[in-house]
C-alpha cells in the first residue's frame, strides 16, 4: 500500500476572525490561515492578497487588511540552530525576541537592537526594521541580520542577504512584509555588556534642553531617550526626565524575573474608556514625574525590565482604553530639531491637541528606500485617538515635511500616501521594486493600500 | 527518563514534546513532516538541552520505520513511556473514501498504533514503571455523518487500549487512554465545532502531570464524559437526526 497524503492539502481552511491594529485606529474582520507546518505555508491561496502576521505589536495595520488572507506566524517560532562560539542563530519569523533573548543571554550573548516589548517577533522586526535602546550607535534590527529565508509563491524559498539577491534583501529589510512570507533568519549576536544597567535621571523643564543632553550623552555611548509632559498646558509642556543607562556587570539576575502577562492589540482594547484626557492626564504626568523624583538620582536594573519596559507595566497602553491611539514618531534632522521642537509645542498647546507625551532618541544612520533611519532626533508623540488628536496629526505631517523630517510608516496608522512620497525620497524606488519582484502584489495589507504601495 | 511521541511535529504531540522536554526528559519523536520534525528537535535541544532523536516517517504507509524506531528505543536507553498524539482526516470522508485513502486513515489513527505497541511492549514491560497514552475521540462514541473512517478507526483503537489494559494488568506498564473532545489544533481549524476548543498545551500539562498517575480512560474536556454518555443513551430515532451536526472530532 502506497499513499501520499495528499488529501491534507487538498484545502486551506480558513477562519475568520477580528484583527485590530495595536493603535485601535483599525479594526476588521478577516479571514486567516494558522499554519503550524512548512507545508501549509506553500498551500495554494490562488491569487487572493495574503500578508504573513508575527505578533500584530505595530501600531499601522501591517499585518492585516480587509480582504487580505492574514497568515499567522506564531507557530513558526524555533530555534533552527544556534552556534554561541561564532555568536549566529538561526530563528524562524515567529520567535519572540523576548524568548529569543532568554536563550542568548544564557550564552552570555544578545540581539543589541531590540524594540521595547518582548512579545514582538523577529519577522516582525524585520519587516518594519525596528531600531532599539540605543539607534545612535547600534543602528538598527538590519544590522543584525545576516540572511533572511524568504517565500513566496512565484518564487518559492530565497535565501537572501547582502551577496546573494541584495536588493531584495534591502527590500525586505523594512519592507513591512510586502515582499513575502519572512520564514526564517540568521542573527548576528554581541556579547552581553552587562548584566544590568545604571540608569541615571536628569529632570529637564522643556523639549529642547533634553535635546543638549540627549546627544552629550548618546556621544557617550549611553543609551538615552527622553520623557516630556505633553499635555497642552504652556506652563508644564515639556518637563520631563532624560534616562541615560550604561552597562554594569550588577547583581541583578539577568535570567531571573522574566515572566510577564502578555498583552495583545485585542486586550489592549478592553478598557471601555480612555483614562488618559485632560487633567487627568496632567495629574498623571505630574505624577509620574514626581514617582520618579522621588527616586535616587541613578538605580540599577535588571537588564530584561531596561530592554523590556512595557513587559511589567503595559499600563500605559491599556489606560487609553477602547478608542485607542494615536502614536506619530518623526525623525528630524540634527540642524532643524529646535526649531521643529518649538513649533510643535505651539501647535500643541495652541491647538489645545489631546498629546499625553513625547519622547526624543537620538538617531545615526543612512535613510534608504522607506526605512526610518537616518542621523537625527526621532521625536515620538502620544495621544488620545479623537478627531482632535487627527486634525492635529495632519499639522504634525505638514510641520514633518517643513522641517524635512521623516515620519515612522509602522507608528502611524492614518499616514496617507502624499505625506509618504513628500517626505521619503526614495518612495517611488520603493514601489517600483516591490511591483517589479511581486508584479501581481499578492502580499497586501491595510498599510500597503494605504499608501499606495 | 525518555519518552516516544508519535505524531510530534504539530498539535497535541508538539504541546507533549515541549512539556516533556520542560521537564528534562530525553525524547524520541516520530512525524511525517521531515522539516518540522527537524526544527522542533533542534529547537528542544536549545531551549531545554535535552537528547531528541527523531524519525521523519509516514506511519500510515510502510512499516519500516519500526526498525528505526526500535533503534531509537535503544539509543535513548529504552523509553519509559510511549505516547500516540496522532490523528489523521480526509476531508471528504463521508463514507465514498477510495479503499486506499480508508486504509489510510485506518493505519495511521489505529493499526500503526498497534504495531508500535507490540513492537515495544516486551521492551516496556521490562522498565520498573512504563506508561503507554493513546488519544481517542470523541468521534467514535456514536456512528456519525461526517469523518466517517476516523471516527471507525477511533472506536478500534479505544477497543484496543481497552485490550492492553486486560493484558498489561500486573504488569509495569500502565496504560492510559484519553477521549479527546474539541482540540484547537489544525485538524479542526476552520472546522464548525459545536464547543469551543480546548487549548492543546493545557490538554499537555494534563496529559504529562498524569504520566505518574494511574489513569485509565480520561475525558478532555472532563464534560465530554457526560455528553459522550448522554449520546449513548439517545435513541436511534433522536440520534439519527444529529448525524451532521455531531460531533466532529
Amino acid at each position: 500500500m502506497k499513499v501520499v497524503a495528499a488529501g491534507r492539502m487538498d484545502v486551506v481552511r480558513l477562519e475568520k476572525s477580528r484583527f485590530v491594529s495595536f493603535d485601535g485606529g483599525v479594526d476588521v474582520y478577516a479571514d486567516y490561515q494558522c499554519p503550524d507546518r512548512y507545508r501549509m505555508l506553500h498551500a495554494d491561496l490562488g491569487e487572493r492578497p495574503r500578508i504573513a502576521r508575527g505578533a500584530g505589536y505595530s501600531s499601522a495595520a501591517a499585518s492585516l487588511g480587509v480582504s487580505t488572507t492574514i497568515i499567522d506566524m506564531s507557530r513558526f517560532d524555533r530555534i533552527l540552530w544556534f552556534n554561541p562560539a561564532e555568536r549566529r542563530i538561526a530563528v524562524e519569523a515567529g520567535m519572540t525576541i523576548g524568548d529569543l533573548f532568554r536563550i542568548t543571554a544564557r550564552n552570555g550573548l544578545w540581539l543589541p537592537v531590540q524594540p521595547g516589548y518582548p512579545a514582538i517577533t523577529v519577522g516582525g522586526c524585520i519587516a518594519a526594521n525596528v531600531h532599539g535602546k540605543n539607534s545612535a550607535t547600534s543602528g538598527t534590527f538590519e544590522a543584525c541580520v545576516e540572511d533572511i529565508l524568504l517565500f513566496h509563491p512565484k518564487h518559492g524559498e530565497v535565501r537572501i542577504d547582502r551577496t546573494n539577491h541584495y536588493s531584495l534583501f534591502k527590500l525586505t529589510c523594512g519592507g513591512y512584509g510586502l515582499t513575502g512570507i519572512i520564514l526564517s533568519a540568521v542573527l548576528r549576536l554581541e556579547p552581553l555588556p552587562g548584566t544590568a544597567v545604571a540608569m541615571e535621571r536628569h529632570f529637564v523643564s522643556g523639549c529642547v534642553e533634553a535635546l543638549k543632553s540627549v546627544r552629550s550623552l548618546a556621544a557617550n555611548g549611553k543609551s538615552t531617550y527622553t520623557w516630556h509632559d505633553a499635555a497642552p498646558v504652556s506652563q508644564t509642556f515639556g518637563r520631563g526626565i532624560v534616562y541615560a543607562g550604561s552597562f554594569v556587570s550588577g547583581d541583578s539576575d539577568i535570567l531571573g524575573p522574566m515572566d510577564y502577562r502578555r498583552m495583545t492589540a485585542l486586550s489592549r482594547c478592553r478598557f471601555p474608556f480612555s483614562i488618559w484626557s485632560g487633567v487627568r492626564t496632567r495629574a498623571m504626568n505630574s505624577a509620574y514625574r514626581w514617582s520618579e523624583k522621588l527616586q535616587p538620582r541613578a538605580t540599577e536594573i535588571p537588564l530584561f525590565k531596561w530592554l523590556y519596559p512595557f513587559a511589567k507595566c503595559p499600563y500605559f497602553f491599556y489606560l487609553f482604553g477602547r478608542q485607542g491611539f494615536c502614536e506619530s514618531q518623526v525623525l528630524i534632522p540634527n540642524d532643524r530639531c529646535e526649531g521643529f521642537l518649538q513649533d510643535l509645542q505651539r501647535h500643541i498647546v495652541g491647538k489645545k491637541a489631546p498629546a499625553v507625551c513625547v519622547s526624543l532618541k537620538a538617531f545615526k544612520g543612512t535613510q534608504a528606500l522607506l526605512r526610518f533611519d537616518g542621523d537625527g532626533i526621532a521625536v515620538t508623540l502620544f495621544l488620545v485617538r479623537s478627531k482632535e488628536a487627527q486634525e492635529f496629526l495632519q499639522t504634525l505631517d505638514t510641520l514633518t515635511a517643513f522641517w524635512h523630517g521623516i515620519p515612522n510608516v509602522i507608528k502611524d496608522s492614518r499616514l496617507s500616501s502624499s505625506t509618504i512620497r513628500a517626505c521619503y525620497p526614495e518612495y517611488t524606488i520603493f514601489r517600483e521594486q516591490l511591483h517589479k519582484h511581486d508584479p501581481s502584489r499578492l502580499f497586501q495589507s491595510e498599510l500597503s493600500q494605504r499608501l499606495d504601495l | 527518563m525518555s519518552y516516544l511521541i508519535i505524531g510530534a511535529s504539530a498539535g497535541l504531540g508538539r504541546s507533549l514534546a515541549y512539556r516533556l522536554a520542560a521537564a528534562g526528559h530525553d525524547l524520541g519523536l516520530v512525524s511525517s513532516d521531515g522539516r518540522d520534525l527537524e526544527a522542533i528537535s533542534t529547537d528542544l535541544g536549545a531551549r531545554y538541552g535535552v537528547q531528541v532523536v527523531s524519525i521523519a516517517a509516514q506511519v500510515g504507509g510502510e512499516d519500516g520505520y519500526l526498525d528505526e524506531l526500535t533503534a531509537v528505543n535503544q539509543r535513548l536507553g529504552g523509553v519509559k513511556g510511549v505516547l500516540f498524539p496522532i490523528g489523521f482526516i480526509f476531508d471528504n470522508d463521508d463514507g465514498t473514501l477510495d479503499p486506499s485513502r480508508a486504509a489510510f486513515v485506518m493505519k495511521t489513527n489505529c493499526l500503526a498504533v498497534m504495531s508500535i505497541v507490540a513492537r515495544l511492549l516486551p521492551k516496556l514491560k521490562e522498565k520498573p514503571r512504563a506508561v503507554i497514552v493513546g488519544f481517542g475521540s470523541i468521534a467514535g462514541s456514536r456512528g456519525r455523518g461526517v469523518n466517517v473512517v476516523y471516527a471507525a478507526a477511533k472506536r478500534a483503537l479505544a477497543s484496543f487500549f481497552e485490550s492492553l489494559r486486560i493484558i498489561c494488568e500486573g504488569s509495569t506498564v500502565h496504560v492510559q487512554f484519553y477521549v479527546v473532545g474539541f482540540l484547537n489544533t489544525g485538524l479542526s481549524f476552520g472546522r464548525y465545532t459545536p464547543l469551543r476548543k480546548a487549548d492543546p498545551d493545557r490538554f499537555a500539562e494534563v496529559v504529562v502531570r498524569n504520566l505518574e498517575h494511574n489513569v485509565n480512560t480520561a475525558y478532555y474536556p472532563f464534560y465530554w464524559r457526560f455528553l459522550c454518555y448522554t449520546l449513548t443513551l439517545l435513541p436511534w430515532n433522536v440520534y439519527k437526526r444529529l448525524k451532521t451536526t455531531g460531533p466532529l472530532a
